[in-house]
């Protein structure tokens, strides 16, 4: 028997004519989908917790540990670890912001692959005719919802 | 030359608008017609949600054109359908709404829907899995509502009626339709017009809920940053949640499996063609037969009663408690973590995506103008659609052996 037919023996033994619903029946199936629901969502939270403790746990593995000064505050986990040496080719023209702000963005899409050693080799300009924003901009507009 | 005279008369009396005015009937379907046409006003100028509305009300002007034969609700009411009968004496509206009847197009949607929503913030953070499933005491409630109904009122609802209504408290137009389809198909109708226009009215259903149920501090909290969510695990989550889901309530398992295939075709990421389509054209097309047909089900004789009114008014009940549990709930994890959850994306709990979560979003910005609580009012807006799609099948499941 599933979950469900268990917690609602009562209303499963009863003759299966809508006619003979009682309100006992009404605040049986009331408890029943609630607890169910609950019951149900519980369970999908301790897995995807377990999952989540899991992938942590085989990322964490990878990483290589450095030795973190005393001083430094405790730094929580996800934090990026920057590039160490500087980047070695970037094309001229580009500024070091710009160099700054394109590492730190790649920095935070590796995070999210689970990666958190990487070396920067080279910039550069790429040779679209279309401007970055543009191409944003349609992703944006053609994004359903 | 009398022969001419008399074709022409013949066209006239014949035809449907002699049928308008016969006789009750006819008022009755000049009224449906006119309902029809204020609600494609309603989706056309106010917008409300248009893409199913204009639809449903389109579909509802078509069925009750008298004579035009587009849909005969004789044919699906019994508790057997004679297929064959549909198919060789079905109108156009008829033979569509076999999609409906069988349960092809609301696990279809919900394909598309898996295909668009991203379960990052829900992973990020589980807890808001319990968000989505306060929110769905909106469905019981609204339930034990429904049956109370008949004490007091001439309304008068059966327990298969009451659980067709009860789903709008859901707040998902699939999983209405799929529940209804079944154990009242005859209210069909009625249940989706109710379900869409409110949640089209969510924007000004909640908030006036919302703030009466939170503090001003309970409002400014600002919660902490997701952690972020890898590929595999956003694989993973579909898969998991469907074997578990599917297996405990088997009911379930067309919207459920539905959803997370579109969603397990995302994340993986390897067909990104179909991913396209469910996202685009496949959602399209079914909601354009859904809402026609479901539309097609709103006829004169089982729309102008006071039924539809009790269905009207159970609905407001239905997603107001819905929202009144979320923050509530939403509350009791504000006090639980002493101050880490803001009770607003309780609220999102009810599943209708993505409004719900930026109503959320726009209610925390009233308190504090820098807090963004769009991406973690997503996790209980997403893990509604689940919640509510597991209360559905509980419902199928204890009422199914009632039906016929």
């Amino acid at each position: 028997m599933t979950v469900v037919e268990r917690w609602s023996t009562a209303i499963m033994a009863a003759s299966k004519n809508i006619a003979d619903w009682t309100w006992g029946d009404t605040w049986v199936l009331v408890a029943t989908g609630m607890f169910v629901v609950f019951l149900v969502l519980l369970m999908l939270i301790l897995l995807v917790t377990l999952m989540g403790r899991i992938m942590q746990g085989t990322n964490r593995k990878d990483t290589k540990s450095k030795p973190v000064p005393d001083a430094v505050q405790k730094v929580p986990a996800p934090l990026a670890q920057p590039a160490a040496p500087a980047v070695q080719r970037v094309e001229d023209g580009i500024e070091e912001e710009t160099v700054a702000v394109i590492s730190a963005a790649i920095a935070c899409m590796m995070e999210e692959k689970g990666v958190s050693s990487f070396r920067l080799k080279s910039i550069s300009r790429s040779k679209k005719s279309r401007s970055v924003w543009g191409m944003a901009g349609i992703s944006e507009n053609t994004r359903p919802f | 030359m009398s022969i001419f005279l008399d074709t022409i008369k013949s066209i006239f009396t014949d035809s449907g608008f002699a049928q308008l005015f016969a006789g009750t009937d006819g008022i009755k379907s000049l009224i449906m017609l006119a309902i029809a046409g204020f609600l494609v006003w309603l989706a056309i100028k106010k917008q409300f949600e248009p893409l199913l509305l204009l639809s449903i009300a389109f579909g509802m002007l078509l069925t009750n054109l008298p004579i035009a034969g587009l849909y005969h609700p004789s044919m699906f009411n019994g508790a057997e359908v004679d297929y064959m009968e549909v198919l060789h004496n079905g109108g156009l509206l008829d033979i569509l709404y076999l999609g409906v009847k069988l349960g092809i197009y609301p696990p279809l949607i919900f394909l598309g829907i898996g295909a668009m929503t991203d379960f990052g913030p829900l992973i990020a953070n589980p807890k808001s899995f319990l968000l989505g499933a306060a929110a769905q005491a909106g469905i019981f409630f609204t339930f034990v509502g429904a049956m109370a109904l008949g004490e007091f009122t001439p309304i008068q609802f059966n327990a298969l009626e009451a659980a067709g209504i009860a789903i709008i408290g859901g707040a998902d137009g699939p999983t209405a339709i799929q529940v209804a389809r079944q154990l009242s198909p005859h209210l069909l109708g009625s249940i989706a017009v109710a379900a869409y226009s409110y949640m089209a009215l969510v924007p000004v259903i909640q908030p006036p809920i919302m703030r009466a149920l939170t503090t001003k501090k309970e409002r400014a909290v600002v919660m902490e940053q997701l952690r972020p969510v890898s590929k595999t695990e956003k694989m993973i989550f579909p898969v998991v949640v469907t074997l578990i889901i599917s297996l405990l309530i088997p009911d379930s398992a067309p919207l459920i499996g539905m959803l997370m295939l579109g969603n397990l075709m995302k994340e993986s990421g390897v067909v990104d063609r179909l991913v396209k389509t469910a996202q685009n054209e496949l959602m399209n097309i079914v909601t354009i037969f859904l809402g026609v047909t479901v539309g097609a089900t709103a006829q004169a004789e089982t729309f102008l009663t006071a039924q539809t009114v009790g269905i009207v008014l159970l609905g407001l009940v239905a997603f107001s408690i819905g929202t009144a549990a979320g923050v509530l709930f939403g509350k009791l994890m504000y006090i639980a973590t002493k101050g880490k959850v803001n009770p607003l994306i309780g609220s999102a709990g009810v599943s209708a995506v993505p409004m719900a979560a930026r109503v959320s979003q726009k209610v925390g910005q009233e308190e504090n103008p820098t807090n963004y609580l769009l991406m973690h009012a997503m996790g209980p807006n997403v893990s509604g659609v689940i919640g509510s799609a597991v209360a559905a099948g509980v419902l199928l499941q204890i009422l199914g052996p009632y039906v016929g």
